[in-house]
């Protein structure tokens, strides 16, 4: 049958599966929203306050349900304004779909209003884009698009389409189901079976897991290796989630603020198990130094990763879930006892102040009454940090955070895709001032669809975590980084018809927890915190990982 | 050291945005460049690599990738 370009783009993305977009009309796209329309009843339209939110709204439903997230900007500002949102998906392999409008063929290559070459500008950042050029290609490319983005590691991916493609009529016919992208082929028997000896014989082994256990559901797997032979896991910021926090195997976070404990079994270690895992300079600290006694395995699904940032002893390129799957089939059972009571032997012995409004406080007090199966979102900094640290996050798809690119105002947009996604959930949006100011227009986004959020805002006046870098290693020079307090958030809250509560202790921050939750509406709880607590541990950049400052 | 970086691609011009993208963003330097068209839908791409202290794997790992890669290797 006969459709407009608009209404194969709607079409293809039914056949898709998609129910969700998130997005902002404009002068290129007026075709695709009128068809739109027309299409109300197959799909809810997120309408944000701007584009970087709508894109970090698409990455927050992508990353809470394992489906790809879609997005609709129109052409040269809309499109450009999508870039820092397909940037942060793409660091962390998020999967999306962004579909951008383009002034009409004909005034292509002219400077025309509101042109911008966003194929060309978006080539580093996507995993794939796309300007169309013919009707004819458009189904085909779509599905093309859902299938890149989906599959081996995922990312996000760009379809520019001109004005006039929206418009033009072309042939479309119903496919019935999503196209597997192509398999990847099994890791290879030799080299599993050297793997599977190397953790035989291993007796301080450590599993290194990152966000690509989350992509590839391989969770159970995961567990089943690290069972069998008791091996602990210690979790990037991308994998927090992927192993239950109160089993005596987590490890939990690794790295730059990883706990002492983790950053010392892992260097100490004889046998590094790197899952989905980048050996990013947030985790290894220094390439030599990391694990400098061990030898390695990684099991990636991106062979590119493989021996970029550190040198692998045992390179197993392929789909995680079923390497993990065959590792775990083949290698011994284990007795680590020794070598776990060891690394729980390093753990400090930390003295609480049970009354102290406190970020380890604070967060533990904020999970307890809004429940530990919730999903937490956080923004870019020391409350980041410290979430990542406190929090416990015992499923996946429970702690959304921009990790690679450490994108400062992503948090508001990614819990409104959250919360959009998964309705019966609850959703705490972790911020710091600094965070919450670069986005907080979506506030607006959030009223307009009554999203019950609760956003924790950590407020210390200053830009924390630069501050901290400031005060340790800039001879406490503290350079732009002071907010002060010129803004109330209170009133913030109110113009944007939110609720808001400020607390200065616990019994405060209990009470405004517990008001926000009975009222079901969105709230914005200021936590009043003083501005020279600090992440710790820190591992100064460039170090090896064992060398921690624990506090000032 | 220099060496010839040889794949078949597809006859689009963004093929040789990608691909000279990615060398340049890994610090390589080219000595020459070349991009033919070889059937309808398919060309020809040479590059003459051209680096110190870098692995041409992992460049080679990055440009697989890409759908729009059929083949690469070097020569």
């Amino acid at each position: 049958m006969e459709y407009t370009g608009a209404e194969i783009v709607l079409n293809c993305l039914k056949e898709q599966g998609v129910n969700t977009i998130f997005g902002y009309p404009g002068g290129a796209v007026i075709p695709l929203y009128d068809a739109l329309f027309n299409y109300h009843q197959d799909f809810l339209h997120v309408l944000t306050c701007h584009e970087q939110g709508a894109v970090h709204a698409a990455d927050g439903y992508a990353r809470s349900t394992g489906k790809a997230g879609v997005c609709f900007a129109t052409s040269g500002p809309g499109a450009t304004n999508t870039v820092t949102g397909i940037a942060t998906a793409y660091m962390d392999s998020v999967p999306l779909v962004v579909f951008t409008g383009q002034v009409p063929q004909s005034l292509l290559g002219r400077d025309s209003f509101q042109e911008i070459d966003i194929t060309a500008v978006t080539f580093p950042i996507t995993k794939y884009n796309y300007l169309v050029k013919s009707i004819e290609d458009l189904p085909s490319i779509i599905r093309e698009a859902f299938r890149t983005a989906m599959s081996g590691r995922k990312g996000p991916v760009l379809i520019d389409i001109p004005k006039n493609i929206f418009t033009a009529k072309g042939e479309y016919i119903t496919i019935s189901m999503f196209t597997e992208g192509k398999k990847t082929a099994p890791v290879d028997d030799n080299l599993l079976w050297e793997a599977v000896k190397a953790i035989d014989v291993s007796k301080k082994p450590v599993i290194y897991a990152g966000g690509g256990v989350i992509h590839a559901g391989a969770e159970p797997e995961l567990w089943e290796l690290a069972k069998k032979a008791s091996i602990p896991v210690a979790n990037t910021l991308m994998s927090l989630g992927c192993f239950p926090m109160n089993h005596p195997l987590s490890l939990g976070l690794v790295g730059m603020h990883g706990h002492k404990e983790t950053n010392l079994a892992v260097t100490e270690s004889d046998l590094i198990i790197a899952v989905g895992a980048r050996f990013s300079d947030r985790v290894i600290g220094t390439k030599d130094k990391f694990a400098p006694g061990a030898r390695i395995i990684h099991i990636d699904i991106d062979g590119s990763e493989i021996g970029k940032n550190k040198e692998v002893d045992f390179p197993l390129e392929g789909n995680v879930k079923d390497t993990l799957k065959a590792l775990a089939d083949k290698v011994c059972e284990k007795d680590r006892s020794r070598w776990l009571s060891s690394i729980r032997s390093l753990a400090p012995k930390v003295k609480q102040q049970p009354d102290a409004f406190s970020p380890a406080n604070i967060l533990a007090l904020a999970q307890r009454i809004v429940g530990t199966d919730s999903i937490i979102v956080t923004e870019v900094g020391q409350h980041q940090m410290w979430a990542a640290q406190y929090c416990r996050v015992d499923s996946p798809r429970r702690f959304l955070t921009s990790g690679g690119l450490g994108t400062m105002g992503y948090g508001l947009g990614a819990s409104i895709g959250a919360q959009i996604a998964n309705p019966d959930k609850k959703v705490l949006h972790i911020a710091g001032d600094g965070s919450f100011r670069m986005n907080c227009n979506e506030l607006a986004t959030v009223s307009k669809y009554r999203l019950p959020i609760i956003t924790l805002l950590f407020n210390n006046g200053s830009l924390g975590m630069v501050r901290q870098w400031q005060d340790l290693f800039q001879e406490k020079r503290y350079s732009q980084t002071d907010l002060t307090d010129d803004v109330d958030y209170m009133k913030l809250a109110s113009a944007y018809r939110l609720n808001g509560a400020k607390a200065e202790n616990l019994a405060q921050l209990r009470e405004a927890l517990f008001k926000a939750i009975s009222s079901e509406k969105a709230t914005i709880v200021e936590c009043m915190i003083d501005k020279e607590t600090g992440v710790y541990p820190i591992v100064p950049p460039g170090m090896p990982i064992d060398n921690m400052l624990t506090g000032r | 050291m220099e060496k010839l970086l040889v794949a078949k691609v597809s006859n689009e011009i963004d093929v040789l945005m990608r691909v000279s993208g990615i060398i340049r963003r890994k610090g390589f330097s080219m000595k020459s460049i070349h991009m033919e068209q070889a059937t309808e839908n398919q060309a020809n791409l040479k590059i003459m690599l051209s680096y110190q202290d870098k692995s041409v794997d992992q460049l080679m790992n990055q440009i697989k990738k890409y759908n729009d890669v059929y083949e690469v290797s070097i020569v």
